[in-house]
């Protein structure tokens, strides 16, 4: 008795299964495929720097947090002051928190003067700890602009001391009103603002 | 011509008379004795005069230099009697010198006999309201004798006081019981004289065997010294053979210590790189949640309002 009441109900969801490949749930075919942006640096050509002799100090980067929201491969935007959104057809290659860090390495390797190191298992004199507060494309109006904001600290490791913290900030207004100028907005707020990190770090050498 | 010769030796004669005249004078005046003799004064106190007058010859080492002047009882000291001695003129007293009286045993007849002072001394002279130098009372040789024999006469009878102490009836109780101790003692050791040959006989055979005992020992002494030769050869080689063994294990453990080393170092940087792949699978996973959070828009795409600027659906 059991076993025919077994395959009764195997029966019945063999044929569920068959009969819902045959079922269409609309025309999700026709949805735009996602666009991957590359976040840059975009940052006047400089001619590259000697590499840093031994005696520069050396400075650890870790990886820039974000919040949980901004957090994702999605672009952000923001129709009004309180609310947030996300492209769905516009993606980042990399997450911007971690992408931040690796454009902040190279910036500081190119421009010199310090021994970067990102790993945990090199010493390192100073640390430099850093925060993407906001980052999203501000469409309250067309075209809009990009908004970034970075707090950053630097850390003496050996002395356990902070030598210096400071809130980094840019508007960058779009050519249009879509992901694509977003994404290139955002590439020019990352070299401004890494301009001005860099400025500050050679102050607190 | 000749009666002018004449009255020359008669003046002569004279002259020659006077002078004789005048030394008798002078001689029997007793200056002479001034210029022969000097006096002395000697001021006897403790010694007697018998047999000493006026005339008795005054001596110096046995040989007679003077006399007797005089003499008489001092006034100026109690009991003393101040003796003139008249000593030929040549004979120079120094100062020490003194003098006692030398009395013949057999005759009573005595002297003064002087002892002169030393001859680095100067000449004694007269001193004070004394007509003529003092000579010193000496004493002499029997006086010495009779103080010498009071002397010994003292100390026999201090002797004679302390034999009595010493052998007084107490002492004489204890000496007696000392003797009979020593009596029954003699006895005792005479009873028991088996048994001190028999103990003569263990300490000979004691000391036989003490004699046996320290050869043996230096015996084994030598053998220890032998074998502690050999043993701290041994000991010496099984040194060294640690030192060197010790030597390849600090090297094995420099060796052992830098692959440790080594490894930690790659394990660190593999943990490392193994964090990170697991970052990134995380995100992977975190983003792949993201999508499956909203399956509407899985399914049939997202909604009107979900679009971002410029974003539009078909």
């Amino acid at each position: 008795m059991k076993t025919a009441c077994f395959r009764l109900a195997l029966l019945g969801l063999s044929a569920s299964v068959l009969l819902g490949g045959c079922v269409s749930l609309g025309n999700s075919s026709d949805t735009p495929a996602a666009v991957y942006y590359v976040l840059n640096d975009v940052a006047p050509a400089a001619a590259p720097l000697p590499p840093a002799v031994d005696t520069a100090p050396s400075l650890r980067v870790l990886d820039t947090t974000t919040g949980s929201f901004y957090d994702t491969d999605q672009l952000v935007f923001s129709r009004s002051a309180d609310t947030r959104g996300l492209y769905q057809f516009a993606r980042w290659t990399e997450r911007p928190g971690k992408r931040f860090a690796e454009l902040m390495r190279t910036r500081l390797e190119r421009q010199g003067g310090w021994n970067v190191a990102s790993g945990s298992y090199v010493r390192a004199d100073w640390l430099l700890d850093t925060e993407l507060v906001e980052f999203y494309h501000d469409a309250a109006s067309d075209p809009g602009q990009v908004r970034l904001v970075l707090r950053a600290n630097l850390i003496d490791i050996k002395q356990r001391k902070l030598l210096g913290q400071r809130v980094f900030e840019q508007q960058v207004p779009l050519a249009n009103y879509d992901a694509a100028a977003a994404a290139q907005a955002s590439s020019q707020a990352v070299g401004r603002v890494l301009d001005d990190l860099t400025g500050w770090l050679a102050t607190l050498k | 011509m000749e009666t002018e010769g004449r009255y020359t030796l008669v003046g002569a004669l004279v002259l020659a008379v006077i002078a004789l005249m005048s030394l008798a004078i002078v001689w029997l005046a007793g200056a002479a004795d001034n210029i022969a003799y000097r006096n002395y004064i000697v001021y006897f106190e403790d010694q007697s005069l018998d047999g000493l007058a006026v005339g008795s010859p005054v001596k110096m080492r046995g040989i007679k230099v003077g006399t007797v002047d005089g003499y008489e009882f001092a006034n100026t000291r109690e009991e003393a009697v101040s003796v003139i001695a008249r000593v030929d003129a040549d004979l120079t007293v120094h100062r020490g010198a003194v003098a006692y009286i030398k009395r013949n045993l057999v005759t009573g007849i005595a002297a003064i006999e002087i002892v002169n002072g030393p001859n680095t001394e100067p000449v004694l002279t007269t001193a004070g309201d004394e007509e003529y130098p003092v000579i010193a009372e000496g004493r002499s040789d029997i006086d010495k004798v009779a103080v010498t024999v009071t002397k010994l006469a003292d100390n026999g009878g201090e002797i004679l006081d302390k034999l009595n102490k010493v052998l007084s009836e107490e002492n004489q109780r204890a000496l007696s019981q000392s003797l009979a101790n020593l009596k029954t003692l003699s006895a005792q050791l005479a009873d028991n004289k088996e048994g001190l040959k028999v103990t003569l006989a263990g300490v000979r055979a004691s000391a036989d065997e003490f004699r046996i005992a320290s050869a043996s020992i230096r015996q084994a002494t030598g053998r220890v010294e032998s074998s502690l030769v050999k043993v701290a050869g041994n000991a010496d080689v099984a040194i060294k053979e640690a030192v060197v063994a010790m030597e390849k294990l600090q090297q094995d453990a420099s060796v052992i210590s830098a692959s440790i080393q080594q490894l930690s170092d790659t394990g660190t940087l593999e943990m490392a790189r193994l964090s990170s792949e697991v970052r990134n699978s995380t995100e992977a996973l975190t983003t792949t949640g993201q999508r499956l959070s909203d399956p509407r828009a899985i399914l049939f795409g997202p909604a009107q309002p979900q679009l971002g600027p410029g974003e539009k659906l078909p």
